[in-house]
C-alpha cells in the first residue's frame, strides 16, 4: 500500500482538448499559505482562469479539489469545485460525500480539467492509471440512471464517482455536479462549466493510505473536536436537532418569527399546518426510511433517503430534504403538499438541477403570471399560481426545464436571464444577487445574511459565513475572543436588525470558514465555540500535515483566499456595485413583523464596515498594496495593473 | 464476555469506523479495513457493518476499554455488551423505533435527551449504558 | 389561568408523543410551565433546566411569542408569561 505524507500535494491535470495528461507537485509552501481544497482552488483559478476567458471555452479550468485533512476522520469527504462561472464572477461550491478520500488515496488531491471533448467523455482514475473514455452511452442519462450505468462499466463498488445529468449537459443556469446519488456541489456555475466541456462524470479508485504527520498528537486534537460536535456534548443548540431531526425543523420556527420566504418572499410567514406537513417531524413519521452520511461524519444522520408511501406519487424515491427545500419547494411557491415537495426536490436531484434555482424561478414566474407579466401562452398552458396549480404539470416542468423545451427554456435561463427576456419590470420580482438565486435565509431580519448575500462573491451562497449565530456568551468571554484576535463587540454583533458591527462579523465569519472549507471539513460543524475559537482546527492540521504554521498565520490563510476570490472578480470588472441585496428587499418592509426594507443607507453602512475592515477600496473593492503585502500576495499587483486594475491605497 | 453488536439498519455508512480501525496497528489512515468494514449496497439503500473482532482494540483510542469503532460510531449501530444486555438492547430498539420515528435513525441510548419509553406514560432520562 | 399555544419541536416530540396544544396554567413564569409540563410529560426539567446552574441548558431552546410580538429565543427561564402567549420547545 502506497502511503501518502501530508504536506505535499498533488494535482492531476488534464487536457481534454488533446487529451493530454499530466501530473505536478504543488510547491510544499502552498499546504501553510492556502492550506488545501478551497484555498488552494482559489490561488490556481486566479492564476490560470485568465481575465476575459470564456466560461465555456477550453481555457476555463474546472477544479476539484479536496485537501490534507482528507481521508483523515476530519475531512468529511469535502470537496471544493471551482471554475470561472458563465455569470462572470468567480464559480466556487462544496460537496461531500466519498470522493474526496477516494482521490487522495489514489493519489491526488486536486483534478484540474481544462480543454472541451468533441464527443462526451468520462475520466477515470485508479491510483496512476488515468484514462479518457467515450460516454456515448451516458450522455443524457440522469444521474441515477449515470452512477447505475457506471457501477456496471466499473464493478468496484468502493469506486467514488462525480457526474453531472441532463441539465447540466444542456447547459441549464446553475445546474450541479451530483455523486453519492445525493450529494450536490458547485451550483455557482460548475455544473454548466462541466457540461460544456462534454465531460459526463469522474470515476476515482485508490489503494493507498493516508499518514498524519504525527498520528498521536491527531487523535488527541480529534477527541476535542469531537467532544465539541457529538450531539451528547455539544454545547449548541442547533448540534442535536439539525444532525438528527434535520434542517426541515426550520419550517414551523420561520413561519413563527419571520423567517420564511413566502410566495416569492411577498411575505415572510406561511400558513402554519402547511409549514407543520412540510416539517421534519412529518417527514421522519412517514418518508424518511435510513440515514446516510458524508465520509467519517461524527453526526448520525444529517441526510435522509425517503420514499413517497401512497397517493399518486407513492413509490417515489429521493434522499436529502434539507433546508432549501421547504422555502424552494414549500413556502416560496405556496405548495403544502409534502408530496411534491418530495418529488420536486427528488427531480432536481436527479436532472442535476439547482433546487434554489428552480424553486426561486418558479416563484418569481407564479408572480409575474399573477401580475399579468406572463399568460399561459408563455407556459405552455399551465397556470402559474401560488399554491394553486397544477401538481403533474410542476412535476414535468422538471424534466422540461432540464431539456430546455418549451416553457422550460425559459426557466432554465435563471430568473435574471428569464427577466431579460419578459421585461415589463419582472427584474423586480427576481430574488437574486449577481445573477444568482437567493438560498434560504432570510435577510430583512438577519442583517448580516443579507451582507453576506450581497458581498459573496459567488453570488448568494449560506456556506461562506454558516453558521451566521454566536456560540453560548456563557462559553467564551470578550477577552478570550481578543486574544484570538476578534475585536467584535459580540452583543452589537447579534442584534440581527442593527446594521452596526455586521461588516465586521462577516469578515470573521468568511475567514474562519473559509479556513474550515481549505482543511477541508465541513461548516455544518462549525458547532459549540468552533466558529470562534479555531485553535482544535489548527491543532488538526498541524498534527496532520507537520508545517510549521503558526495560530495567526493559520488565521491569515482564510483572509488571503477570500481577498483572492474578491481579487478574481474585480479583474472581471465587478465591484461594490454588485454588492446589492434582491430589489424586494430594498423597496419593501415587511409590515407584519416590523422588518424594515434594507435600503441604501441601511446597506451602505455595511458595505463600508464591511470594506474597510478588509482594506478594500470602498468603491472600487479592490485590496489595498498594504492588504496584498501584509497577506504575501503582492505578486498579483502587476497582474491585476496590466489588466486595469489599480490596487486600492 | 462482551462483543460487538450490530443493528445493520441504523448504519449511514459513514466509515468512521472502519477508517480508525484501518489506522489504529500503524497510524495510516486506509481504505484497507482491519477488522471492521462497511459493505455499501450499490444504489446507496443499504450499508453494512461486517465485523470480525473482538472488540480489543490493537491500541483503543479510549482510555475506558470501549472499542474504538463503538465509541466513535454515531448512530449507535455498533454496541458493545454482554449477550443479556445485548438482547435487551435489541429489544429496546426494536420496540423504540416502533414508537418515535426518530429512533429509525439513532439508537436509544445514543439518543442524549428524555424520551418517553414504549409502555411507559411519562418520559425519563436518556441512557447511559452502551453509549 | 391563562391560555397558552405551545409547539413541540423535534427533540421535545419523543417527550409530548404531539406537535402541539393548548394548555391552560397559573404559571406565572417559565420555569413554572416547565415544572408543569414535567408533572404532565416527565423529561421537561431535565432537557431544559441545568441542574447545576438552574439555567437554560446550553443544548436547547425555547422561543417566547405574544400576540403582536414576533417570538424571540428565551435567555431568562424566570421571566413572566401572558396569556395567549405561544411558546415553542426544542
Amino acid at each position: 500500500m502506497k502511503i501518502r505524507s501530508n504536506s505535499d500535494q498533488r494535482i492531476l491535470r488534464v487536457n481534454l482538448s488533446d487529451r493530454r495528461i499530466s501530473t505536478e507537485t504543488l510547491p510544499r509552501e502552498w499546504t501553510s499559505t492556502y492550506l488545501g481544497c478551497r484555498g488552494v482552488n482559489a490561488r490556481l483559478l486566479y492564476d490560470e482562469v485568465k481575465k476575459g476567458t470564456d466560461p465555456f471555452g477550453e481555457e476555463n479550468t474546472l477544479y476539484i479539489g479536496t485537501g490534507p485533512m482528507d481521508g483523515l476522520p476530519v475531512g468529511m469527504g469535502r470537496l471544493s469545485i471551482a471554475c470561472k462561472s458563465p455569470r462572470g464572477t468567480v464559480a466556487e461550491g462544496s460537496a461531500g460525500g466519498f470522493f474526496g478520500p477516494e482521490l487522495r488515496r489514489a493519489g491526488y488531491d486536486y483534478v484540474a480539467i481544462s480543454g472541451k471533448s468533441e464527443n462526451p467523455v468520462y475520466l477515470s482514475i485508479e491510483d496512476d492509471k488515468v484514462e479518457i473514455r467515450d460516454a456515448g452511452h451516458l450522455w443524457g442519462l440522469t444521474t441515477y440512471e449515470t452512477d447505475a450505468a457506471l457501477r456496471r462499466d466499473i464493478p468496484d463498488p468502493d469506486t467514488q464517482l462525480r457526474y453531472i445529468g441532463p441539465a447540466a449537459e444542456n447547459l441549464v443556469h446553475a445546474s450541479v455536479i451530483m455523486g453519492n446519488l445525493n450529494s450536490c456541489g458547485g451550483r455557482a456555475g460548475c455544473g454548466e462549466v462541466m457540461g460544456s466541456k462534454k465531460l459526463k462524470a469522474i470515476a476515482v479508485r485508490g489503494s493507498g493510505g493516508i499518514k498524519p504527520h504525527d498520528y498521536d498528537a491527531f487523535v488527541e486534537a480529534y477527541k476535542v473536536f469531537r467532544q465539541r460536535v457529538d450531539i451528547r456534548t455539544s454545547r449548541d443548540m442547533w448540534s442535536p436537532v439539525w444532525t438528527t431531526y434535520g434542517a426541515p425543523v426550520l419550517a414551523r420556527l420561520f413561519t413563527d418569527i419571520g423567517n420564511l420566504m413566502t410566495r416569492n418572499a411577498a411575505e415572510m410567514s406561511w400558513d402554519y399546518d402547511k409549514a407543520t406537513a412540510i416539517g421534519c417531524e412529518n417527514f421522519l413519521d412517514n418518508y424518511a426510511y435510513k440515514s446516510k452520511s458524508c465520509f467519517c461524519c461524527p453526526t448520525p444522520s444529517c441526510q435522509k433517503l425517503y420514499s413517497i408511501p401512497s397517493g399518486k406519487y407513492r413509490g417515489f424515491k429521493g434522499g436529502n430534504y434539507w433546508a432549501g427545500q421547504p422555502i424552494t419547494f414549500g413556502s416560496i411557491i405556496d405548495n403544502g403538499s409534502i408530496d411534491l415537495l418530495l418529488v420536486l426536490s427528488g427531480l432536481c436531484n436527479q436532472f442535476g438541477l439547482d433546487i434554489f434555482h428552480i424553486g426561486f424561478t418558479l416563484s418569481w414566474a407564479m408572480e409575474c403570471f399573477e401580475n399579468g407579466l406572463i399568460t399561459t401562452a408563455d407556459t405552455d398552458g399551465i397556470e402559474m399560481r401560488f399554491g394553486a396549480f397544477d401538481e403533474d404539470a410542476l412535476v414535468d416542468l422538471m424534466g422540461k426545464t432540464a431539456r430546455r423545451e418549451g416553457f422550460g427554456e425559459l426557466l432554465a435561463m435563471g430568473c435574471s436571464e428569464a427577466a431579460k427576456i419578459i421585461g415589463k419590470g419582472s427584474d423586480k420580482y427576481c430574488l437574486t444577487v449577481k445573477g444568482q438565486e437567493l438560498e434560504a435565509i432570510a435577510e430583512r431580519n438577519l442583517l448580516m445574511v443579507a451582507l453576506g448575500v450581497a458581498v459573496s462573491e459567488v453570488g448568494p451562497d449560506h456556506t461562506r459565513w454558516y453558521p451566521p449565530y454566536p456560540c453560548n456568551p456563557s462559553l467564551i468571554s470578550r477577552e478570550e475572543l481578543q486574544s484570538l484576535g476578534i475585536d467584535l463587540d459580540l452583543k452589537l454583533a447579534f442584534d440581527t436588525r442593527n446594521p452596526e458591527e455586521k461588516g465586521k462579523l462577516l469578515r470573521w465569519f468568511t475567514i474562519s470558514r473559509a479556513i474550515v472549507e481549505s482543511m477541508p471539513s465541513c461548516v455544518f460543524l462549525v458547532r459549540d465555540t468552533l466558529g470562534f475559537d479555531m485553535r482544535p482546527w489548527w491543532k488538526l492540521f498541524i498534527s496532520a500535515t507537520g508545517v510549521e504554521l503558526s495560530y495567526e498565520e493559520f488565521i491569515k490563510s482564510g483572509e488571503r483566499l477570500m481577498n483572492l476570490d474578491r481579487l478574481f472578480n474585480v479583474r472581471e470588472g465587478f465591484g461594490r456595485k454588485d454588492d446589492r441585496v434582491p430589489y424586494r428587499m430594498s423597496h419593501e418592509d415587511v409590515l407584519n413583523f416590523g422588518y424594515k426594507k434594507i435600503d441604501d443607507t441601511v446597506l451602505n453602512k455595511m458595505l463600508d464596515e464591511y470594506y474597510t475592515a478588509n482594506g478594500w477600496d470602498l468603491n472600487t473593492t479592490v485590496p489595498s498594496k498594504e492588504k496584498l503585502h501584509e497577506l504575501g500576495i503582492h505578486d498579483v499587483r502587476h497582474e491585476l495593473n496590466t489588466n486595469g486594475v489599480e490596487a486600492g491605497s | 464476555m462482551k462483543r460487538i453488536y450490530v443493528i445493520e439498519d441504523l448504519c449511514n455508512g459513514c466509515r468512521l469506523c472502519e477508517t480508525f480501525c484501518s489506522s489504529l496497528p500503524q497510524g495510516v489512515f486506509s481504505g484497507q479495513p482491519e477488522r471492521i468494514c462497511v459493505i455499501k449496497v450499490p444504489g446507496e439503500e443499504k450499508d453494512i457493518p461486517l465485523v470480525h473482532c473482538d472488540g480489543r482494540c490493537v491500541r483503543s483510542i479510549f482510555d475506558d476499554g470501549r472499542p474504538t469503532c463503538v465509541g466513535l460510531c454515531p448512530t449507535g449501530s455498533l454496541y458493545y455488551a454482554e449477550h443479556k444486555t445485548a438482547v435487551e438492547a435489541r429489544h429496546l430498539y426494536e420496540a423504540a423505533r416502533k414508537e418515535h420515528s426518530i429512533f429509525k435513525f439513532i439508537a436509544p441510548w445514543k439518543w442524549p435527551f428524555p424520551w418517553r419509553r414504549p409502555g411507559e406514560e411519562k418520559a425519563r432520562s436518556p441512557m447511559d449504558e452502551l453509549v | 389561568m391563562k391560555k397558552l399555544q405551545l409547539r413541540y419541536v423535534a427533540v421535545t416530540y419523543p417527550i409530548t408523543g404531539k406537535l402541539n396544544e393548548e394548555v391552560e396554567t397559573s404559571a406565572r413564569t417559565l420555569r413554572e410551565l416547565i415544572a408543569e409540563l414535567d408533572c404532565k410529560y416527565g423529561g421537561f426539567l431535565e432537557m431544559f433546566i441545568n441542574g447545576q446552574t438552574g439555567e437554560l441548558n446550553l443544548n436547547t431552546m425555547i422561543y417566547y411569542g405574544e400576540d403582536k410580538r414576533v417570538p424571540v429565543a428565551v435567555l431568562d427561564i424566570d421571566q413572566p408569561i401572558s396569556h395567549g402567549a405561544r411558546i415553542t420547545f426544542w
